[in-house]
């Protein structure tokens, strides 16, 4: 099904929105690179009808957890009730960060857009990282 | 410094100069390799100083033929030190959904992310969806 399917001419909408399946992102997703400098890993649970994502920096000895933020997610294509990616927004006092994520093949491409707002003369930039799913929601909760 | 990932620790000597990220590589007209998409047909990148401008547009019959034009509400080098922006967040409000829009410059393309939210969620049908489209410029159609 292309988009055409659920959008008149103008992109006029007369499709309605349904509530998305979010088992294929839900438990633990680590890092592919185990020496990765960014993000280590996330993990995905469902609070109340809420999907929020916990995120932990690298760090040695003990990654740094960002805490929990809400999880929009979004299905391949309209049609469709499995979720395959999600969007989240962290805003960590010091810095803020946009993480726009999707599945290709088993694996979770996390792109992050992170902006520092101390001051502290470092550069808003770009990364682009991949884990595999650690742990399921059963084995998280 | 505070950082909440192994790569934010930056020395003070080796960190960026605020505000010297250039969006000057994303200008021009840049077209969907895709012929047949359904999404976004065509992009459009002023830039205005350190101020880039952005037009989307799609082939008026699964997605409006003109989004509108929008300023990113982050511009991202490549890396933290800074350098020319390579990458950007923005959001389009088009009624009947907003979209989120990461996009980055990659071996001559633009790769660009939606995150398609519908507005309407008043029962079963359409759902938000995500979609990743690669764009070439112009000149070199």
């Amino acid at each position: 099904m292309d988009n055409s399917e659920l959008y008149g001419a103008g992109g006029t909408a007369f499709a309605v929105k349904r509530t998305l399946d979010a088992s294929a992102l839900l438990g633990e997703w680590s890092n592919t690179n185990n020496s990765a400098t960014g993000i280590a890993r996330l993990v995905l649970t469902e609070t109340g009808d809420q999907i929020v994502v916990r995120v932990f920096g690298a760090g040695h000895p003990q990654p740094f957890d960002w805490g929990e933020a809400p999880a929009e997610l979004f299905a391949d294509l309209p049609g469709l009730m499995q979720a395959t990616s999600f969007t989240s927004f962290h805003d960590l006092g010091f810095m803020s960060v946009w993480l726009l994520t999707y599945v290709v093949k088993g694996v979770l491409v996390v792109v992050s857009f992170t902006r520092f707002q101390d001051g502290s003369g470092r550069s808003n930039y770009f990364g682009k990282e991949f884990f595999y799913r650690s742990r399921e929601a059963a084995a998280v909760q | 410094m505070k950082y909440l990932r192994a790569q934010d620790h930056l020395e003070n000597s080796i960190a960026a100069v605020p505000g010297a990220l250039s969006p000057s590589d994303f200008s021009g007209t840049w077209f969907n390799t895709n012929t047949q998409t359904p999404g976004v047909t065509r992009v459009t990148c002023r830039a205005e100083g350190n101020t880039l401008r952005i037009r989307l547009e799609g082939n008026g019959s699964s997605e409006p033929s003109d989004w509108g034009e929008v300023t990113p509400d982050l511009l991202c080098a490549a890396n933290i030190q800074g350098g020319p922006a390579m990458s950007f967040v923005t959001s389009f409000d088009l009624g009947f959904k907003q979209v989120q829009v990461g996009a980055n410059l990659n071996q001559g393309l633009l790769v660009i992310a939606t995150y398609h939210r519908l507005q309407n969620d008043s029962g079963a049908g359409a759902s938000n969806y995500f979609a990743r489209e690669f764009f070439h410029r112009a000149d070199q159609s």
